[in-house]
């Protein structure tokens, strides 16, 4: 349920011109497949459950606070699953500072 | 060699290159303490402002060491998306990533490092490990137009092998 529930729903109730640079930060789902892609789904269903638990989350991140809260708790742990984690927070918080930079 | 963005893609998301990141443990805070001095050495060195050690991740750059970017935005992400990176070259082609004018590089002209930062001149050298994954670049990187030597390649090559070997020693490697 942490995996398919909303999770395909945008997160972005962000502050972000998405339209500056072609770009647009991470959904959920994104955040999940990049994951899949460099520890296969099982890991990475687990890994993101787990995470999900730890952040006391009932289904999957609704917004991008929650998804921070997730990638960050991914993160934390020195495992292959920590480099995509990491990859994402920081992709987040780079569309985040150069869209405040340009407002 | 021309590359591609899917033949970029493809080095960077590879997962062994990227295990050995984690095995490195590269994300410590600690890393920073064995590296700052020496991505100072780099920029002076080179009178540019800025020296970093980028590791490439698989949709980021992380700065495991960043000299002269202390605030603003980049100094909180501590890196940026993959793909307005310059390091991502250096590590794909595993070879020094030059560039003298940004703005007139194709790889590089349309990242929004160069037309929001101002980035114009970088030079990069993949960092290889003794397992020989390449896990980032060492750089300088720079607001105006320049050139860069061989001599200067050299130069910077010496001090991004210096990191390497201060990463792998500080994890325990027998290098």
């Amino acid at each position: 349920m942490f995996v398919d529930n909303g999770i395909n729903k945008s997160t972005d109730n962000l502050n972000i011109d998405s339209s500056m640079y072609n770009i647009s930060p991470p959904t959920a789902k994104d955040a999940y497949n990049a994951i899949v892609k460099i520890i296969g789904e099982a890991q990475a269903k687990e890994a993101w459950m787990q995470a999900c638990t730890a952040c006391r989350l009932t289904k999957a991140p609704q917004n991008l606070m929650e998804l921070k809260n997730v990638l960050q708790a991914i993160s934390s742990k020195n495992t292959l699953a920590s480099v995509p984690a990491t990859s994402l927070l920081i992709k987040i918080r780079s569309y985040e500072g150069i869209t405040k930079k340009s407002a | 060699m021309n590359i591609t963005q899917s033949q970029v893609k493809d080095v960077i998301k590879d997962p062994e290159r990227l295990q050995e990141i984690v095995a490195l443990d590269l994300f410590s805070e600690e890393v920073k303490n064995v590296l700052d001095d020496v991505t100072q050495k780099a920029a002076e060195r080179f009178n540019l402002p800025i020296g970093l050690v980028s590791l490439v991740l698989d949709e980021a750059q992380f700065w495991a060491s960043k000299f002269g970017i202390d605030e603003g935005w980049m100094s909180e992400s501590l890196g940026t998306d993959v793909e307005w990176s310059f390091c991502q070259y250096a590590v794909k082609e595993n070879k020094p990533f030059v560039v003298e004018n940004a703005l007139e590089n194709d790889l590089v002209k349309d990242s929004p490092l160069v037309e929001n930062e101002g980035i114009r001149c970088y030079a990069g050298i993949p960092m290889i490990t003794s397992k020989g994954q390449t896990i980032g670049s060492f750089c300088v990187v720079g607001p105006e137009e320049r050139s860069f030597s061989e001599e200067d390649l050299n130069d910077l090559r010496e001090l991004a092998n210096e990191a390497v070997l201060r990463i792998e020693r500080r994890a325990g490697r027998d290098v």
